[in-house]
């Protein structure tokens, strides 16, 4: 405090001072220099990048690059670019449409009392902790095609004759990303649903046995009112992990086969990382960015605003 | 039957759960099992539920191993440094978004839910670049940077809610006093909201053990490799050392587990206050 005692002399500064107006920003400070520096300063360079040639080798001049169009031109006709939108939009509803059912029924499991309850929660939790590669690498051994233990199962109750790759099949890769995706997911699902029914009150299903409902007249009018909105939150957080997933697929098909996985997220990876077309790939940043702040501003600001707190 | 079900019903319960459980839990199960597997029961047609012989050699050549012992060794210290940078900048900017009706701090909070859905992948492009102008490229505090900056924002919001939930009542004494703002918050708040810290702490050590994109495109000497990294090369196009990847996969998972094990509760906890009450 003595070292900043001589700014109580200035009237500005000692009003600044006494009444905290200053602390709340300085508090923000560090988390604002490390937002700005590592989110809007990488959006500007994202946009140079999409409006100039730049190279690979020339990657330290990307600012004297000269100016083009044709990154957008060439993103907004390739037929590839609606694909990867339309695989991202198949691969979020399929991954949490899974998770939740899987983790609507194991908070249910878990609401009632019986003995090992504790445990079986924290058991049914593991897959959260779990990393998403060590996640991919585990169902990519459960679902290799001739050793796999999947497989191996199917043959042995006769359900296939032969092995199915299920990674290289076009028809079957999807499935096959969104198992270790919805596996890793549903314990998220498991947490925040079993808070929604904590929170509805026993004496509702009490009533309810007194005037003869029964087990799904109970599930419809209370227990799916009183969770209602956490499932929502649950979805909303979900969906918008799906769409930024990097994990599963890179380290399962890189977005193949033939473009059958290849999200938006990982569209943008090949494109920078595998295909150095660094500039095609800023583009498609920035339709992406578009895509996602017109959702968000347009769609989902009620909902956003109620996640972020409403109180702000 | 009838009577023995309605006396027996709790047990039915629990070993309906257990049989869940078990389905849930066998990838796990399976990754272990032929981690701990000699390297020929694991090519097998016929697998079979329990190991028929146990081996540690997976795990032995792994860690004797000079590079994948490295991978560790990095992912535990992009795992530290990350932790504590990022919960000390999100405990500040908890305090002060929950304490404060500061002009701009909505745009604040706007701006971190945004960097929470873009796609990891956007932003990794432009950190190349930026990491690359600033000879930080191939570096570990290249990571360490890029994983605080992407875990802050859920940080932020996470201390947010903590500090939410203790009645601004205490800080008001605290004040009455003779604290200041700051001194009403490391001796008064901070003790109140330790667990609130201690899950974020957890939460940041978490997500920078797991990182695979940052790892993956800023790094690119495989002694300076993450484990995520290090596991997703083990993945080859033609040949797969199943028995050596599961056993990577295992120890990959041990840090993880035992984080989890001892906070589990305060995790639960904050994971649905954070997401709940924002």
């Amino acid at each position: 405090m003595r070292s900043t005692a001589f700014l109580t002399r200035i009237p500005f500064a000692r009003r600044f001072m006494r009444e905290d107006v200053a602390v709340p920003y300085l508090l923000l400070l560090p988390a604002i220099l490390i937002v700005v520096g590592t989110l809007l300063v990488p959006l500007f360079i994202l946009g140079n990048m999409s409006i100039r040639d730049v190279q690979m080798a020339s990657l330290d001049e990307v600012f004297q690059a000269p100016l083009t169009v044709d990154h957008y031109t060439s993103v907004l006709t390739d037929p590839d670019t609606w694909k990867s939108l339309r695989v991202s939009v198949v691969y979020v509803v399929g991954s949490v449409s899974v998770a939740f059912l899987i983790g609507f029924s194991s908070a249910l499991l878990l609401r009632q009392v019986f003995p090992g309850r504790k445990v079986f929660r924290t058991l049914v939790l593991v897959p959260w902790a779990v990393p998403g590669i060590t996640a991919t690498i585990a169902f990519l051994w459960m679902l290799a095609p001739t050793f796999g233990v999947v497989n191996y199962i199917l043959r042995s109750f006769g359900l296939i004759d032969t092995d199915i790759n299920w990674f290289a099949n076009p028809d079957t890769a999807m499935a096959a990303v969104i198992a270790p995706t919805a596996w890793k997911s549903y314990p998220f699902f498991t947490v925040m649903l079993l808070a929604g029914l904590a929170s509805i009150p026993s004496e509702l299903y009490e009533a309810a046995s007194v005037d003869g409902a029964g087990r799904l007249d109970k599930f419809r009018y209370i227990t799916w009112p009183g969770v209602k909105s956490y499932a929502f939150l649950a979805i909303l957080f979900n969906a918008m992990h799906a769409f930024r997933e990097f994990d599963f697929i890179y380290a399962s098909t890189r977005g193949g086969p033939a473009g059958a996985t290849e999200t938006i997220a990982i569209r943008i990876y090949n494109e920078a990382f595998e295909a150095f077309r660094l500039g095609t790939a800023s583009a498609l940043g920035m339709v992406t960015f578009v895509i996602v702040a017109l959702v968000v501003i347009f769609g989902l600001a009620k909902q956003v605003r109620s996640a972020m707190g409403t109180s702000i | 039957m009838k009577v023995f079900l309605k006396r027996h019903r709790r047990w039915a319960w629990t070993i309906g759960s257990a049989l869940w459980a078990g389905l849930l839990l066998f990838p796990v199960y399976w990754m272990v099992q032929t981690a701990l597997s000699p390297t020929e029961n694991v090519l097998s047609r016929n697998p079979t539920l329990l190991p028929r012989d146990v081996s540690f050699d997976a795990f032995t050549q792994l860690l004797e191993d000079p590079t994948t012992y490295s991978w560790f060794q990095n992912s535990f210290i992009v795992m530290g440094v990350t932790a504590v940078v990022a919960t000390t900048a999100a405990t500040f900017a908890g305090y002060a978004l929950s304490r404060f009706r500061a002009p701009g701090s909505q745009s604040v909070t706007f701006v971190m839910f945004l960097g929470r859905i873009l796609p990891g992948t956007l932003i990794a492009l432009p950190f190349f670049v930026m990491f690359r102008l600033i000879g930080l490229l191939g570096t570990l505090p290249a990571v360490v940077i890029a994983n605080t900056s992407a875990i802050i924002p859920f940080a932020t919001l996470l201390m947010k809610s903590y500090f939410d939930s203790i009645p601004s009542d205490l800080d008001e004494a605290a004040r009455v006093d003779g604290c200041s703002r700051l001194q009403a918050m490391w001796r008064v708040l901070l003790p109140v909201a330790k667990t609130g810290v201690a899950a974020t702490l957890i939460f940041a050590a978490t997500a920078s053990w797991v990182d695979l994109l940052f790892a993956r495109t800023l790094l690119f000497d495989e002694n300076k490799w993450t484990v995520p990294v290090g596991i997703a090369s083990m993945i080859g196009d033609v040949q797969v050392d199943w028995n050596q990847l599961m056993a990577a996969g295992t120890l990959s998972v041990i840090p993880v587990f035992i984080l989890y094990w001892f906070t589990e509760k305060y995790l639960v906890e904050g994971m649905t206050a954070g997401a709940v009450k924002g």
